[in-house]
């Protein structure tokens, strides 16, 4: 969406540069689909996350057991080998964690936790759950003594994420371990997600595509701005979370963390980003229309005329629009959430739990 | 009357009330004098608010496959499986009564702006459906556990089910294109030309699965509340409600795909959440077009009943409309308690019905329907889409593939392009 939106936003400055409505003429009368464009490159690096870059990763060590084979001390060995592995051998080691499947709607949960204070890995095993709700089977928990698993490692470990990592439904979640510069080890959770995939280099790469499609023509630079915006749209819109991507490999490698203003799948944020989204594009649509099907009243207000100075009453226009349509709702589900929380006494949590559940429920969301 | 038809027609397995309008057309051509057109305007919107409600029961209750054929349980079929199918029904039917009480109030309020939103959109159109297309094939992600060999392997398994997602796709669209391109069926009943491919990919499919099957439907409880948050019931209603609306909005999208996009949009998570927006969705989608077709501000054409309607009845007034949603707010109402009272009545009885012999009539039924309507030719389409409609169902990739059968040749069409021509079929 938010890429479509952004498509709409290039037609509509590449109209006013071009002169003469040819970009929107193109599109509502020669039926150009450049604004798709938009919205395929908008959704692709997710695309390229979980329909290649997942299955690129290689991994050193793979955990894999079933009902009848549960040993939470393997869990918690492995992954302490392999972050002293990534220190003593100074290589990237990657470990994957498989789920427990046991019917098409039943999985056994376990969990995973990184001790960095007492330098130790623990593993638990918990109840057999059903679907995606997770609900568990009260009868189905191991008895203690072969629940727990907990192992012991040498390198210091930088570990963002202090929650405790859910292994339950469809494919586990894998870690990276790198070896640092200043001597200590740094743990990414499913690492194959939010790098190249998300980055401000593959807007940049993929953008000539229009010039492929359209030739060096108007419509070719309009389908050039249309890709890379809507490739940075994703990354920009995803930003707004915590767990930020990599912005610009082969440069960089690391994740940039996000600007923290919300979650990816809080359910409000997602609602108000889709809904400022569509108001925006039937916006530009009504904006490019040969008639306009509406007018703001600050533009008639100051006398501006779309016929006149375009770019003038575009701005002046958007701004009304916002600020009558868009800002009210969004602002008033923000201060109606904000007193319902107060009243209730809801505790922030804090921005490491929060990040780590974003992580989670990126993996777990995608996947669904 | 409606309402009462459509509920005992949409209580079988796999019959939609689309491939039966066609009937009752036909009697009202031949008794037209006799019968006053908004009699039967509304007898028909009743079937189809009923069928919006009703058909909740065959869906929860005759449809359970198995672990061998099902990579992943749908919340309904988990429900069923866990004793819950009333459980189910009840939140479905909640989520189906919200959104009738919010085409009964919201159509009207809004009635000016949608009337702007369509004037903006309409010359805009080929690209919209163009995205709902893009965002089908794109969104999608592999259906594995994660275990592999090697990456080649990984990619291999884990295309798998996208490949075969797209050749259903692929194959759905040709199929479109060559039945809206070229009248196959007799002409006389040409109006009937896509309830051969439609029950094919959607109905046939279905019942062939639920035959080979292997299924056992335990005993099922019957609780007194169906526990849900109303943090969850509001979140459902509000993604089913305006999927179903854009659904009903579009042309060529359906309530399956506009409810796929809601929940994405609304970042639904949790079965009761998701069963209540499948049933406002739904309602929404269906019924809303109806409305959308009596709104004075509009009169959109969306869904073979709204086509059907028109063929009798041409709305003009705003009376009308007001009449017509009164008349889908009483079904709506009458059809919420039918739900309930049969899904308690069939959570009693369900393990006594030979589920395997009811799909097997219904079967039978379908097929006599398609020879009456459309022919032997329409038995040879209903068979080739029936092929189709099994890929996904064996692959486990989305049904809603399915619907490339009439997504892009209407999208083609709007797009200014004539693919059935260029191949010939013209």
């Amino acid at each position: 969406m938010a890429g479509l939106a952004t498509a709409t936003f290039v037609v509509v400055i590449a109209n006013m540069y071009y002169g003469n409505n040819i970009i929107a003429d193109a599109i509502v009368q020669n039926k150009a689909l450049i604004i798709i464009l938009g919205g395929i490159f908008g959704i692709l690096p997710d695309t390229i996350d979980f329909r290649f870059a997942k299955y690129l990763q290689r991994h050193d060590y793979e955990v894999d057991m079933d009902e009848w084979n549960i040993d939470p001390q393997k869990v918690a060995d492995t992954l302490a080998h392999a972050i002293d592995q990534a220190k003593d051998e100074q290589r990237e080691v990657n470990v994957m964690l498989h789920t427990i499947k046991i019917s098409s709607d039943q999985w056994r949960q376990y969990t995973v936790q990184f001790d960095t204070e007492n330098k130790k890995v623990l593993c638990d095993i918990g109840p057999i759950i059903s679907g995606f709700e997770k609900r568990p089977y009260v009868d189905s928990y191991l008895p203690s003594e072969k629940s727990h698993g907990e192992a012991k490692f040498n390198a210091d470990l930088k570990y963002n994420y202090d929650a405790v990592t859910h292994v339950d439904i469809l494919s586990g979640p894998d870690f990276s371990f790198f070896p640092e510069d200043d001597g200590s080890v740094r743990a990414d959770f499913i690492p194959w997600h939010r790098r190249w995939g998300h980055s401000v280099t593959l807007g940049i790469l993929f953008a000539p595509i229009g010039f492929m499609l359209y030739g060096f023509t108007p419509l070719g630079w309009t389908a050039f701005w249309i890709i890379m915006l809507g490739v940075w749209s994703h990354i920009f819109t995803d930003h707004f979370g915590l767990m930020g991507s990599n912005m610009f490999p082969p440069f960089t490698t690391k994740r940039v963390p996000g600007f923290k203003v919300t979650r990816s799948m809080s359910t409000l944020a997602n609602i108000f980003a889709n809904y400022t989204n569509a108001l925006l594009i039937i916006f530009n649509m009504n904006a490019w229309s040969r008639v306009h099907h509406f007018e703001m009243p600050w533009a008639t207000m100051l006398g501006i005329s779309s016929s006149e100075n375009m770019a003038e009453w575009y701005v002046v226009s958007l701004l009304n629009y916002i600020v009558y349509y868009i800002l009210p709702p969004i602002l008033i589900a923000y201060f109606a959430v904000q007193y319902i929380r107060k009243r209730r006494g809801v505790v922030e949590i804090s921005d490491k739990e929060a990040r780590s559940r974003e992580q989670l429920e990126e993996v777990g969301g995608i996947n669904v | 009357m409606g309402t009462a038809i459509g509920s005992l027609m949409s209580m079988l397995p796999g019959l939609h009330v689309y491939n039966v309008i066609g009937f009752f057309l036909l009697f009202y051509f031949t008794m037209g004098l006799v019968i006053d057109p908004m009699l039967m305007t509304l007898m028909l919107i009743g079937m189809l608010v009923s069928y919006a409600f009703v058909f909740t029961i065959p869906s929860i209750y005759f449809s359970a496959p198995d672990d061998s054929t099902m990579f992943i349980l749908m919340p309904s079929q988990r429900y069923l499986k866990e004793r819950k199918g009333h459980e189910a029904v009840v939140l479905i039917a909640t989520g189906a009564l919200i959104g009738v009480i919010a085409i009964t109030i919201f159509v009207p309020i809004f009635m000016n702006v949608l009337g702007v939103i369509w004037d903006i959109a309409m010359p805009n159109m080929h690209w919209i459906i163009g995205a709902v297309i893009a965002f089908m094939l794109l969104s999608e992600f592999p259906k594995d556990f994660g275990r592999h060999k090697n990456p080649l392997h990984g990619l291999k398994e884990a295309w798998k089910t996208i490949l075969a997602g797209y050749l259903t796709f692929f194959l759905s669209a040709l199929l479109g294109i060559i039945v809206f391109s070229k009248t196959l069926v007799p002409v006389e009943h040409g109006f009937q030309s896509l309830m051969a491919p439609l029950i094919g990919l959607f109905a046939t499919s279905s019942i062939i699965l639920n035959l080979i099957s292997k299924y056992e439907i335990p005993d099922q409880n019957l609780p007194k509340s169906v526990d849900a948050d109303p943090r969850e019931i509001a979140h459902g209603s509000l993604a089913g409600s305006v999927g179903g609306l854009f659904a009903a909005f579009i042309p060529a999208v359906t309530a399956g795909v506009g409810g796929y996009m809601a929940s994405h949009a609304f970042a639904q998570k949790g079965d009761k959440s998701f069963l209540v927006s499948m049933g406002a969705s739904r309602v929404v989608y269906y019924v809303g077009a109806i409305a959308l077709f009596f709104l004075p501000t509009l009169h959109l054409r969306r869904g073979a009943l709204a086509m059907g309607i028109n063929l009798i009845f041409t709305p003009e007034t705003v009376q009308q409309f007001y009449l017509v949603d009164a008349g889908i707010a009483l079904a709506g109402l009458v059809s919420f308690f039918v739900v309930i009272y049969a899904s308690r009545f069939l959570a009693r009885v369900i393990p006594k019905i030979n589920a395997k012999l009811l799909n097997l009539v219904v079967l039978g039924i379908l097929v006599v329907l398609v020879y009456l309507m459309t022919s032997w030719q329409g038995l040879i389409i209903m068979s080739v889409a029936t092929a189709i409609g099994l890929i996904p169902v064996l692959f486990n990739s989305r049904r809603s593939h399915c619907l490339a059968v009439i997504l892009v040749p209407i999208w083609l069409n709007m797009s200014g392009i004539s693919l059935g021509a260029l191949l010939g079929l013209w």
